[in-house]
């Protein structure tokens, strides 16, 4: 799927994905405040099949999984990052949002806000549409992918569901 | 082959004889929880896969961010978790934040797997646990089917040396001390792996301290932290009499384990206390390069730091005083138990007379549920996080550390070391 980058700094916590403050609010609506701390227009300008691009630690911090809700409300088709929280990375994946992370972490030099991409998670290659450069993440473990391609954990434990 | 403590614990719950790092796995799960924060997206994931609780004993339901509620939304996430559980005829658990009733109860023991929604889960390492946050959605699938699939991660051994500590030195100041040390390696350092603590100085440090330093680990990205099990905790074991005393197990990391790195810090070469400045909990400085910030808030609570240790600590620090009256100083046990011994101890009188609010046992005004800042405001807090916007306003800023700072502090109304007490 293509769509536009999104870019962020290093180390984007969690407080800043989704704001304390309004996570109680229904789904829609606490989902126009994601990132409102560093770019307040972010959920009005962003649009479905947009990417997120990353720094170190992209996700750190409270293990709310709106931030991961949130995001995929917006329209966001996946994450790249140098890394991610490990809580971020989890629902990310139990939910089916795409994280990846750079096999080079100097490749987050080469994408910037509004560069228009290609992801292909499963092989873990990113192409830009304008350049037509490739960037490479880490290949994803073949379970992670395979609950990523049922669309996540929920849908992935009720086809292949064992009870002992 | 020689193992570390963590793969000892992981490969015994997926039933292997050995696991080495980076191995996915899947693991039987020992002990889970929900609690309201986050119920209302457990409970969509817990009906779509339409099932029943896999082990009554070994999953908690909690409230502990939203007691009491303060808003619609959070009773209606309380109303919701209330039913569940009479429903599911679990007992719905009021008595304060998860991390100190796993404790209180004797659940937390070691060896075990504890895993469930909360960053901060974590603390339960104190114990020898392997002990690791998740969100909402798989501790869902765990309250289904009792498994849930890590990622073994690799250990960072920390050798405790030396100590006991100076007096006003407390265990979050070890702890900020740890984050110093690992973080000038590098801010991912220790990302995706485990802390584990050792060493002779470990008997120094009592439960409650080694809560601290476990609970401190999230902030570094660690996925657990492993304290290894020593016979302070088996003495607190042997004073429950549940399941999960019996189907404990005492591991320790091989001498010849791979490590990611060993470290050795001693305890008499932290001197002064540390701080955590804006916005992040690991930007570590000195006291002195922050004495004097004037404060509007002062909080002692949270998961972190609101033992009774703790509350002991400020009472000494402040009995027979008055805080300063620009300064509002909140204190928020973070347990019922906490509360009543505290009581009982004469600690909420000293600390109620000195000006004190003190709330109800949960998490507080650490994440902005009460206590909530103002722009331009600045509090002190012996909470985990100071990120932008986490108490209320994002123009305000939030310092972390010891709740001995916290008593100097709300008692000068501005940042205050507390070994010049003499002094005030």
């Amino acid at each position: 799927m293509n769509g536009k980058v999104w870019k962020f700094g290093e180390c984007i916590d969690t407080d800043v994905i989704a704001p304390a403050k309004y996570i109680r609010l229904e789904p829609e609506e606490y989902s126009q405040y994601m990132m409102k701390p560093l770019m307040p227009e972010f959920a009005k300008k962003v649009s479905y099949g947009d990417y997120i691009v990353g720094g170190e630690n992209f996700g750190m911090g409270s293990s709310r999984e709106q931030a991961v809700l949130g995001l995929q409300i917006l329209g966001i088709k996946g994450v790249i990052a140098k890394s991610f929280g490990r809580v971020f990375f989890r629902n990310a994946i139990n939910r089916g949002l795409p994280v990846l992370i750079f096999k080079e972490k100097r490749d987050y030099n080469r994408l910037v806000t509004g560069d228009f991409i290609e992801l292909d998670f499963i092989n873990g290659i990113i192409i830009n549409k304008i350049t037509k450069e490739q960037i490479h993440t880490n290949r994803m473990p073949s379970f992670l992918c395979d609950i990523l391609k049922e669309g996540g954990a929920i849908k992935y434990y009720n086809k292949f569901k064992t009870v002992d | 082959m020689p193992s570390t403590a963590t793969e000892k614990i992981l490969a015994r719950a997926a039933n292997l004889n050995k696991v080495r790092y980076d191995n996915i796995i899947e693991c039987k799960v020992d002990l889970t929880w929900m609690t309201a924060n986050h119920f209302l997206i457990f409970k969509e994931t817990f009906d779509q896969i339409g099932s029943n609780i896999w082990n009554k004993e070994k999953v908690k339901l909690i409230i502990d961010h939203f007691i009491p509620p303060r808003t619609e939304a959070q009773a209606k996430a309380c109303k919701a978790i209330q039913d569940f559980a009479n429903k599911q005829n679990v007992e719905l658990i009021t008595d304060g934040i998860k991390h100190q009733i796993f404790r209180e109860r004797g659940w937390a023991v070691p060896g075990i797997i504890m895993a469930g929604n909360d960053s901060h889960t974590n603390t339960s390492g104190a114990f020898g646990a392997f002990a690791a946050a998740l969100g909402p959605t798989e501790t869902a699938l765990i309250f289904s089917n009792g498994k849930m699939w890590f990622k073994v991660p690799q250990t960072i051994q920390i050798n405790l040396e030396g100590g006991p500590l100076h007096k006003y030195i407390t265990a979050r100041d070890l702890g900020m001390e740890i984050f110093r040390r690992i973080e000038s390696k590098s801010a991912i350092y220790a990302q995706y792996k485990t802390i584990e603590i050792t060493g002779p100085a470990l008997k120094y440090l009592n439960i409650s301290d080694r809560m601290t330093l476990a609970n401190l680990s999230t902030e570094l990205g660690a996925k657990n932290c492993f304290i290894e099990p020593d016979s302070v905790i088996e003495e607190h074991v042997k004073s429950f009499n549940s399941t999960f005393q019996h189907s404990c197990y005492f591991f320790k990391s091989d001498e010849d384990a791979e490590f990611f790195d060993k470290i050795t810090i001693n305890l008499d070469s932290v001197d002064s206390p540390l701080i955590a400045r804006p916005a992040s909990p690991t930007n570590i400085v000195d006291i002195k390069k922050v004495e004097g910030i004037k404060l509007d808030q002062v909080f002692i609570g949270s998961c972190l730091n609101s033992h009774l240790e703790d509350l002991r600590l400020a009472a000494n620090i402040l009995q027979g005083k008055k805080i300063n009256p620009q300064t509002r100083f909140i204190v928020t046990p973070s347990s019922r138990k906490i509360y009543i011994d505290a009581l009982q101890e004469g600690i909420i009188k000293i600390l109620s007379e000195t000006g004190a609010i003190i709330s109800t046992p949960g998490c507080s005004a650490c994440v902005g549920l009460e206590g909530v800042l103002s722009d331009e405001q600045i509090c002190f807090s012996t909470s985990p996080r100071n990120y932008i916007g986490r108490m209320g306003s994002n123009k305000a800023k939030i310092y972390l550390g010891s709740p001995a700072v916290a008593a100097m502090s709300a008692l000068s109304g501005q940042i205050t070391n507390p070994q010049r007490i003499k002094e005030y």
